[in-house]
């Protein structure tokens, strides 16, 4: 199987704005471009206002103001008053349920658009078998899709999205109907056809593994508005602001002030007056009052070892999960959730690795 | 595999085209409704404002008509008639309704599924044929009226308001019945489990948990019966004729066309406050079906009702019941077909020695029966198809595009709610009066397609609109980014998915339009006559025997046309 090259272009939305009622802001100034290519992912919890910046780019939704292009070719553009139908934008889309026409064979879901198109139809059986040869699905082309598994069936939701050779792949939750066994295939599986055609791809979902695992940048959504966006290391390493750090993995929060500032090491003290070093890039002002990230896996059982930021705790509670434990850790400083391999249990010395503590502005 | 690359011809558009034949489309349709709900509407709200009749050239404009009506004494006595008329064949309806549903969905009652059939039978037949078939027995030289008075037993007289109440009210059971026993048959049985748990005997549970319970499609049920019995023509007609008893139904009609009467200002008025006073109806049966929601416990499943064993009782009870629904329901449709084969129906003469088929070589041999039989056919035939289509497209715009007034349209296709057909018949008569251009469509059929299509709107699109909600709008959305018009999509997507619904919908129009003829009497011209205008003239001229060919031939049609419907495939769009 040669790999089938196409001239793919970058994704460009500007200052992207839609109201829902009068009050309230589905999508507040957005604006971010995603690379010719790319699988891009947006992250959020549900109402954060990623579908609606999906269904905006198909043309299924009308934005207040903004733009969004694809390369040169303009979608909408508000200011000129210029918004292209779904059917003019030549783009293909996953949804979430598949939308896989039931009165339609496979081969005719997929062949579907080249028809609208108005190939011929030598070339759309070519195609269509051609593509149903990449998904694994040649042998189901004359059955109708209720006879088809759900991974089967998701399958033919993204051969008919792409046999059009699209500007753009938008996927709309489209691992979320998989049990979670097929859902882990199914994403490798996906990420591989995606950089093998190479195609720019938009990819919505409120599951963080599924984007970290998948993605070659990261925007993170809350309220209508990007919080970051970014590649899934600095996204989870590095997180802009209290909401992505929360969003995404196990973390604990801890208020702090600024004693002394260093290129390398900074000194904060807590509210109870115990000192940490913290390891950050950020510049930070002398009295500034932060807040410290810190992800449940990062935070360590203290060996003699440690000489600084070791804290004091008792466990309160622990819950196994099979690879780890979970653990509940009372300290002086608040509650921290701590993970262990190993049974541990009654009072322990706890480390926060320096590198390990995330800065974030204060709320 | 090898995989050439073949890269779409890109279309290069600088910018969208400032028109689209979607939405020209979407204005048609949307144009179409309300020119078709205006017309007849809005001669009546003129006319009522005007003095002389709405075609004279010196008009002026007025509020004298509604003193003048309001003042009139006889104008009263309708007003008071109807009132007794509708809330005595509502109440009596509605009692029989639910009796029926609580006894056969609830009781271990003997052959509850034949009866079950049995009385949902009046639904299915016109009105009209069902006062025939009770005046032909029970009216006062009734069949079953004579050989009661032979055997020396007190009589009734049909031909009162009592008997009125009573024919109407079977005329409305099966509505009732419908609601409440679907309700009944769709509620939580852990309810009732619940109930049985806290030490609750069957007949307590059933009068304090299971009736109330289906309280709201009770309330549902009696509110469209109100509706049903204001409109209600045929059953005043034919038995309240002789006794001169007017509801507004018969008095709009008797004016409108039997008196000749220039007084369109006062049928105007009456028009008005009958549309008012059942909009008030509509929008408390609109309300009730909101609380139906949040009130009745649907689980959906289909549950093993928990019967209540009727006992000794049992079989008593199903005599009783199977009398009543004989006497009333079989013996007058029993007799308007005995009636149809025979040149004359006494109890003094054994009906089966006269057996003959001279009623109905002569509805196949004069032309005027002729002529009705394949009017009838052709308007529910071809004019179903068309009303089928064009609600369709009604419902479609409402519920799958995003025309921007697609509320609008739908609160309006709904609007027909309000009219009953004598008032839409007058005011499509009324509207090709004023327009002396369109007098040409006043001798064909097509006007009475245009007229049922208004008035069934409603009806058809609501047989529709669950089928569309149904189907995922994500159907829609994919076939739009796979580069589908609107149009597009409802060509390829939702009308192949609707199919079935069509169907259903068409065998719904086709059965309604073969029965309707109130809206016909007013529009009617020699040549676009129909079966029930022209059952109605011959009954009138003394002539039981075809009018009641003619009934059966109607009944006959409707009954092939339900038996072909029963193969339509009722599957569900599964995705």
């Amino acid at each position: 199987m040669s790999n089938i090259h196409h001239d793919s272009a970058g994704l460009t939305i500007e200052h992207l704005s839609k109201m829902y009622n009068r009050s309230a802001k589905a999508l507040d100034d957005l604006s971010l471009s995603i690379q010719a290519g790319e699988l891009v992912s947006f992250l959020g919890p549900s109402g954060c206002g990623k579908t609606t910046t999906l269904n905006c780019i198909a043309g299924l939704e009308h934005p207040d103001t903004g733009t969004i292009r694809v390369g040169d070719f303009v979608l909408t553009d508000s200011a000129k008053k210029l918004f292209l139908q779904p059917e003019d934008r030549q783009l293909g889309m996953v949804f979430q349920s598949y939308a896989l026409w039931p009165h339609m064979t496979v081969a005719d879901n997929v062949g579907f658009g080249l028809r609208v198109a108005k190939i011929a139809s030598s070339e759309i059986k070519q195609r269509v078998a051609t593509i149903l040869e990449l998904v694994g699905l040649g042998h189901v082309a004359e059955r109708y899709p209720f006879q088809l598994s759900g991974g089967q069936q998701q399958r033919v939701a993204l051969a008919r999205a792409v046999v059009t050779e699209p500007r753009l792949l938008l996927l709309d939750e489209p691992l979320s109907n998989l049990d979670a066994k097929v859902r882990e295939q199914a994403r490798t599986w996906l990420r591989d056809i995606q950089k093998r055609l190479g195609i720019t791809t938009v990819y919505v979902t409120h599951d963080q593994a599924e984007a970290l695992a998948m993605s070659d940048k990261i925007a993170v959504m809350s309220a209508g508005k990007l919080e970051q966006f970014d590649t899934p290391q600095a996204i989870y390493e590095q997180p802009a602001t209290r909401f992505v750090a929360e969003f995404i993995g196990a973390t604990t929060f801890l208020p702090a002030t600024v004693v002394q500032h260093a290129p390398t090491l900074s000194q904060v003290s807590l509210s109870d007056g115990t000192c940490l070093e913290v390891r950050t890039a950020l510049k930070l002002q002398q009295h500034q009052t932060i807040d410290l990230g810190i992800r449940s896996e990062r935070v360590q059982v203290a060996t003699s070892d440690h000489q600084t930021n070791v804290i004091a705790g008792a466990i309160r509670s622990s819950d196994y999960l099979g690879a780890k434990w979970h653990h509940q850790v009372e300290t002086t400083i608040g509650a921290l959730m701590v993970e262990t391999l190993d049974y541990t249990s009654g009072n322990v010395r706890i480390y926060l690795p320096p590198e390990a503590l995330m800065v974030l502005k204060a709320a | 595999m090898a995989a050439t690359a073949q890269t779409r011809p890109i279309k290069a558009i600088a910018k969208a085209p400032k028109w689209r034949l979607d939405r020209v489309i979407q204005w048609l349709i949307a144009l179409a409704v309300v020119g078709l709900v205006l017309f007849p509407t809005w001669p009546i709200l003129y006319q009522s404002l005007l003095e002389k009749p709405l075609y004279e050239a010196s008009n002026t404009l007025s509020l004298q008509n509604f003193p003048r009506v309001l003042g009139n004494p006889k104008i009263w006595q309708v007003i008071g008639n109807t009132a007794v008329f509708m809330l005595g064949s509502t109440i009596v309806g509605t009692l029989i309704g639910i009796g029926f549903a609580v006894l056969l969905i609830r009781t271990d009652l003997p052959g509850a599924q034949w009866l079950q059939k049995l009385i949902t039978i009046p639904y299915y037949v016109s009105a009209l044929i069902l006062a025939f078939g009770w005046a032909v027995m029970y009216g006062p030289q009734g069949f079953m009226t004579v050989m009661v008075r032979e055997w020396g037993l007190p009589t009734w007289n049909l031909y009162t308001m009592p008997g009125l109440i009573m024919v109407s009210a079977l005329y409305f059971m099966p509505l009732t019945f419908m609601y409440c026993s679907s309700s009944l048959s769709m509620a939580d049985p852990q309810l009732e489990s619940a109930a049985r748990i806290a030490g609750a005997k069957p007949l307590r549970i059933l009068l304090r948990i299971t009736i109330p319970l289906i309280r709201p499609a009770m309330l549902y049920a009696l509110v469209l019966t109100m509706v049903s019995s204001i409109e209600l023509l045929s059953i005043p007609l034919v038995l309240g004729e002789s006794a001169q008893i007017d509801v507004l139904s018969t008095f709009l009609y008797r004016t409108a066309l039997v008196s000749g009467t220039t007084d369109y200002g006062t049928l105007a008025v009456v028009a008005i406050m009958v549309v008012l006073f059942i909009s008030v109806l509509v929008m408390l049966q609109n309300h009730l079906m909101k609380q139906e929601r949040r009130f009745v416990s649907v689980s959906g499943k289909i549950s093993r009702a928990r019967v209540l064993h009727l006992g000794w009782l049992r079989w008593p009870l199903g005599f009783v019941v199977y009398l009543f629904a004989g006497l009333t329901i079989l013996v007058p449709l029993g007799g308007i077909i005995l009636q149809a084969f025979t040149p004359f129906l006494s109890a003094l003469i054994n009906p089966f020695s006269i057996l003959t088929m001279d009623n109905f070589k002569q509805a196949f041999e004069f032309e005027t029966y002729r002529v009705a039989i394949i009017n009838s056919l052709l308007i529910a035939g071809v004019g179903g198809v068309v009303a089928t289509l064009f609600m369709a497209a009604v419902a479609l715009l409402t519920y799958r595009s995003k025309f921007p007034m697609r509320g609008a349209v739908k609160y309006i296709a709904q609007y027909p709610r309000a009219f009953p057909g004598t008032i839409i018949g007058l005011g499509f008569l009324w509207a090709l009066l004023s327009f002396p251009a369109l007098g040409g469509l006043r001798n064909t059929i097509w006007i009475l397609i245009i007229a049922y299509t208004m008035r069934y709107l409603p009806l058809g699109f609501s047989a529709m609109s669950p089928s569309i909600l149904q189907i995922s709008d994500e159907l829609d959305r994919a076939a739009r980014v796979s580069g589908t018009t609107w149009l597009g999509v409802m060509r390829h997507i939702m009308l192949p998915l609707l199919r079935p619904a069509l169907l259903t919908t068409f065998t719904l129009l086709f059965i309604t339009f073969l029965k309707e003829y109130s809206v016909a009497l007013f529009l009617f011209t020699r040549g676009s006559q129909v079966i029930g205008t022209t059952m109605l003239e011959v009954w009138a001229q003394g002539g039981p025997g075809p009018a009641a060919a003619l009934a059966v031939i109607q009944l006959l049609i409707i009954g092939v046309v339900r038996w072909l419907s029963s193969f339509i495939p009722t599957v569900k769009v599964r995705e």
